[in-house]
This record gives structure tokens, sequence and C-alpha cells, in this order.
């Protein structure tokens, strides 16, 4: 029996859901553009039953995937659990097995299997589609392979056997140029190991190039950039052994003494040619985009100060420090004619912004003026009593940032919203970097549900041009992902 | 000491709705939460826990030093509404 009452984190607009849905003909407010035809495919977590350990990570609750599917105006939602392994061994149980976030010694005695990790992965983290397949990701096992039509689970998948690794990213790149996706999975070869091995996929989905690395230590390795040269491997800060998992930890904690660390390798290079830059403290975890220029690879991310994450609290016991855990968009240059192994950094805008950067993907890997991401704009209009005391705290605009000028335009959601991470659609038909739609659900805090806001992307001050209303909360999001029809096999 | 979701619904409507006092509510949350996040083979320190809202999401901060979350007056947890007492009916329609 599932029982969330002891679960304090669970109320008011945040208390479980737990079903799947389909919506067809959702309810919009405004017009949707009829040029707009694909689905937006986000990924998140749900728990399926309480987390045994009250202090877990939000990060551990069970892989839920949903869909707007748009066509000529209309727009169609659908909701599902990823039926992972430990998703059908906890339905099969009728409660909760698992114990911390990727520690697999304290799981319950009937799945505990500290030698396949992987098996407990909930594929909660990213979308991905490549070579006409759809994935859920999630760094700590393999990708799960989804019918587009239906988001029904397949299965594993491990690139006929090619793929090595016992992870895999939860945020590969794809060269728009060659079509070509790279991809790593760090604790390769299981927990705590400092193995990370790098793939690069071609566009029909074959596995051409492999190439293993040895990291500095062992930390979260979330994301990647990806030029039309190099690959950069960014992480910092948190650190695990065998000896805290075994001593029944969470994963990861924070050690503020650790140096933070760029790799940059070239594409389809070496691993034993990694090179590694090293920077302050910082957390590292998505980017925007990188590209190369002559000697130096420029990097644009909204990496956070410090520790971003409550629960991996800091390993000198000190306190969390949410004044700490502030992302600012920042240039970095790496100049590889350098023989000194650090950074120059730029923070290009004053202002903290959430960390899920994202871009028109049709310029990955190259030159890009323009990264979009949500930030929380404490001018704004914000109504308490149907809101909650959160005030200032609210991602409550998305934001074109323009690493050229530093202009910043502002789209802003609502007295009583909050924004989930936006996606960028491009125009069918434009070429221009920017030239499309910014979409992403907003928390309506004051009626209990769900908008996914439509606006234009080149007229973010103008206000949403659609709204698609769902008479419930939509699962929370980590990161989704826009596919064209054809994209998912579905023209 | 022990709180249910829906305990802490009621308690932060009627506190909010009726003294309007936020920073009294802060504390009581706060020690509601105290209690409420305290379990065997937790590798946080007890005590000094808050349900906090961040980045969009209710978090336990186990620092202290995060403003508890205070969910709008009157907002109801997970129960039916068959199921609330005439008072937490009022609650939810502002009457309290």
């Amino acid at each position: 029996m599932a029982d969330f009452s002891q679960v304090p984190t669970k109320v008011g607009y945040f208390q479980p859901e737990r079903f799947e849905a389909d919506i067809y003909d959702c309810e919009v407010q405004g017009q949707i553009p009829k040029d707009i035809n694909g689905a937006f495919i986000r990924v998140g977590g749900e728990w399926l039953y309480p987390p045994l350990f009250k202090d877990d990570a939000i990060l551990n609750s069970d892989g839920y995937v949903s869909m707007f599917r748009f066509r000529n105006g209309v727009v169609d939602y659908k909701g599902r659990w990823v039926k992972t392994h430990r998703y059908k061994a906890q339905r099969a149980a009728n409660r909760q097995l698992y114990g911390y976030y990727r520690n697999p010694w304290t799981d319950d005695p009937s799945v505990r299997d500290p030698a396949k990790p992987n098996l407990r992965t909930v594929s909660n983290t990213a979308p991905i589609i490549h070579a006409g397949k759809l994935f859920t990701l999630k760094e700590d096992g393999l990708p799960h392979r989804l019918d587009p039509r239906t988001l029904d689970t397949i299965g594993t998948h491990d690139f006929e056997g090619k793929w090595k690794s016992e992870t895999f990213t939860a945020h590969p790149k794809i060269d728009p140029v060659t079509g070509d996706m790279v991809a790593f999975g760090y604790e390769a070869t299981g927990p705590a190991t400092d193995d990370l091995f790098i793939y690069t996929i071609d566009k029909s989905g074959a596995v051409k190039h492999e190439t293993r690395v040895k990291v500095p230590y062992v930390s979260v390795i979330h994301d990647m950039a990806l030029t039309q040269k190099h690959i950069l491997i960014p992480f910092g800060g948190y650190v695990t052994s065998l000896d805290r998992l075994k001593a029944g930890k969470i994963h990861w904690g924070w050690d503020q003494t650790k140096p933070s660390y760029i790799g940059v390798l070239a594409r389809d290079g070496d691993g034993k040619d990694i090179r590694w830059f090293k920077g302050p403290e910082r957390c590292m975890m998505h980017t925007f985009n990188a590209h190369t220029v002559g000697s130096k690879v420029i990097l644009y991310a909204p990496f956070y100060e410090s520790n971003f994450f409550p629960f991996f609290p800091p390993v000198d016991g000190t306190p969390w420090n949410p004044q700490k855990a502030k992302a600012f968009v920042r240039r970095i240059t790496l100049d590889l004619k350098s023989k000194k192994d650090t950074w120059t950094e730029e923070v290009l805008f004053p202002m903290p912004v959430q960390d899920l950067g994202r871009v028109d993907t049709r310029f990955m890997t190259l030159e890009q003026r323009y990264g979009y991401t949500g930030y929380p704009d404490p001018e704004r209009p914000f109504d308490e009593a149907k809101a909650g005391n959160v005030r200032g705290r609210v991602t409550n605009c998305y934001g074109r940032f323009d690493f050229t000028t530093g202009k910043l335009n502002s789209y802003f959601a609502g007295p009583t919203h909050s924004l989930q991470e936006c996606c960028f659609v491009p125009r069918p038909g434009s070429k221009e970097e920017g030239d499309g739609y910014l979409i992403g659900v907003a928390q309506n805090y004051a009626e209990m549900r769900s908008e996914l806001v439509v606006v234009d992307a080149r007229n973010l001050e103008g206000g949403d041009i659609a709204r698609v209303i769902l008479p419930f909360r939509s699962s929370a999001q980590v990161h989704g992902m826009w596919a064209t029809d054809s994209e998912l096999g579905l023209a | 000491m022990k709180i249910s979701r829906r305990q802490f619904m009621k308690n932060s409507g009627v506190l909010a709705g009726v003294a309007g006092i936020s920073s009294a509510f802060v504390g009581v949350a706060s020690a509601y939460a105290r209690g409420a996040t305290r379990s065997a083979g937790s590798s946080m320190q007890a005590g000094c826990e808050t349900v906090m809202f961040f980045d969009g999401q209710l978090w336990l901060d186990t620092s202290g030093m995060s403003v508890a979350y205070r969910a709008p007056a009157g907002m109801r947890a997970a129960e039916p509404l068959a199921c609330l007492t005439d008072e937490d009916l009022q609650c939810l329609y502002g009457r309290i």
C-alpha cells in the first residue's frame, strides 16, 4: 500500500500524482501556431512508492515520460511511467524496495545487488532521439528505448553490445553537421570507479569510436559539451567512495576543497591525450554549448558557485549553503596553446539563473549567439496568498541571453507561476539562429495545474501566444526536448 | 513528533489565514518538519531540517538556513473532499 502521509515534501501542489494520462485535443488559450508539428517530450521523476529514506534525493524518484504532441494547431497529451526493471520490481512487491540514490547497499535484501547497480536506474532525467529511436536516460544506467507513438517502454539499449560502460550520460550531444551522437558513461565499471568511457555513435545508431579515460577523482559528470573539434568533460566538487556507500550514505557528498576540472579531448581522439584544466570550487551540472576557434575552446555554461543539491551534504559537516547554490551564465575560455592548466571565466549576466541552459540545437557545436533559460525576477508581481510564500524564489521568467551583446530579453509567466526548463523549437523552414518558439511547462500554484506556454522566441516580451491547459499537475520535468514528426518516425 | 501532510496543511492554513503572521508559521512549520523527517537509517543530521522551496520543488534542507515553505492558505493535500472535516472545508474555502 502506498502511504505518502509521512513525506513532508509531498504536500499541496507537490502532492503525489502517480497516474498515467491521455488527453486528446487539450484545452488551449490563445492560438497554437499551425507550423509547429512534432512533439515536446519531457522526462522527470515521480515516486511510485514513498522513498525508504525521507532525506533521499528527489533524483531517485521513478522515471515518468510525458509528451505534448502538436498537429496542425491541436495538442494531445500523454503521460507514462518508464517501465524499468526497478519499476516492475516495485509493482510486483507493492512497496518501495530501493534505498538511497545510487547506493545499492541500502536496498531491500530482496533486490540488493551491488554487482549490478545499473538495474536500479529510474531513467528519469532526459529524453534523446537519435537514429530514429526515442530513449529515456539517466546517468546511472543504460538508456531505455520507448515507442514514440505510445510511450510504452521497449527495454534497455546497449547499441548491439558495443556500449561497454555500465552507465550512459543523460546529456549526449548530437552534431547537427554529421548526425553523430557523442556520449559517455562515468563510473563506467561500477560504483565509485574512476573509469570514463566516451563513444561516438554514427547517424545510423552504430558505435564507431570508443575511448577510455581515468578521471582525476570520482565525481558527478552530469553533462558535456561538443565542438566541431573537441569533447569537453566538466565536473567538480562531488565525491564518493566505496567506503561511503557501504556505510549506507547517499551516493555523493560535497567537498569544497576539491578543484573543478574540464577535460578537453579531440573528437575521435585517444583518451590518454585528454587534457585536464583545473578551476576553483564550482558545481558544474549543465552546459549551453561550446565551439572551437583556433587554439581556443569557448564554453558557455550556467555553472553554480558551489553545491546545488541540499541532499548531497558537505563532507566536512558544515551545513549546505543556499546562498552559494546560485548559477550564473558564464563564458569559459580554454586555451590549448597555453602551458597553464587553468581557464579564464567571465560572468556574462549579473542575476542568478536556472542552470537548465538550452540553445537552438541546429547550432550545437558551432559558434552561437543566444542561450535560453529560466530565472527568478523578484521585481515581477507575485500573489503569495494564492501561491505560497515563495516570492522572489520562483522561476517566473524565461530569458534569451545574448552572449554577444549582453542583452537580455524576457518572458514573464504570471503572478502564480513557476517555470520548468524551456525548449527551443525551430520555425520550420527557417535558417537563422533563434527563429522559432520557446516552449515550457509552467506550474500554476493557484489553479493546481500545469500549463504549457508557447512563446515567439524573437518576441519574449510579447507574452505567450498560446497556453495548453492541463486539468492536473503534470509530473515534474527534469529535461525535455523537441522532435519533429520525421525525427520521431511519425510523419 | 510526527505530522501527516493533512495536519501540516491544516496548521499552515489556519495560521496563515487567521493569524496572518508568516514568521510565526515558519517556526511552527520548521518544528513539524523537524519531527516529521527523522527516520531510522537516515544519514542526515536530525534536528535542523526545513521543508523549503527551491528551484520549483520542495526539498528537505538539513542546514536550517532556509525559509520554511508555506503553502497558500486553505490549500488541501491529497485527501478527497469527501474526507475533509467541516473545519477543513471551511478553511479550504477561506472562511476561517
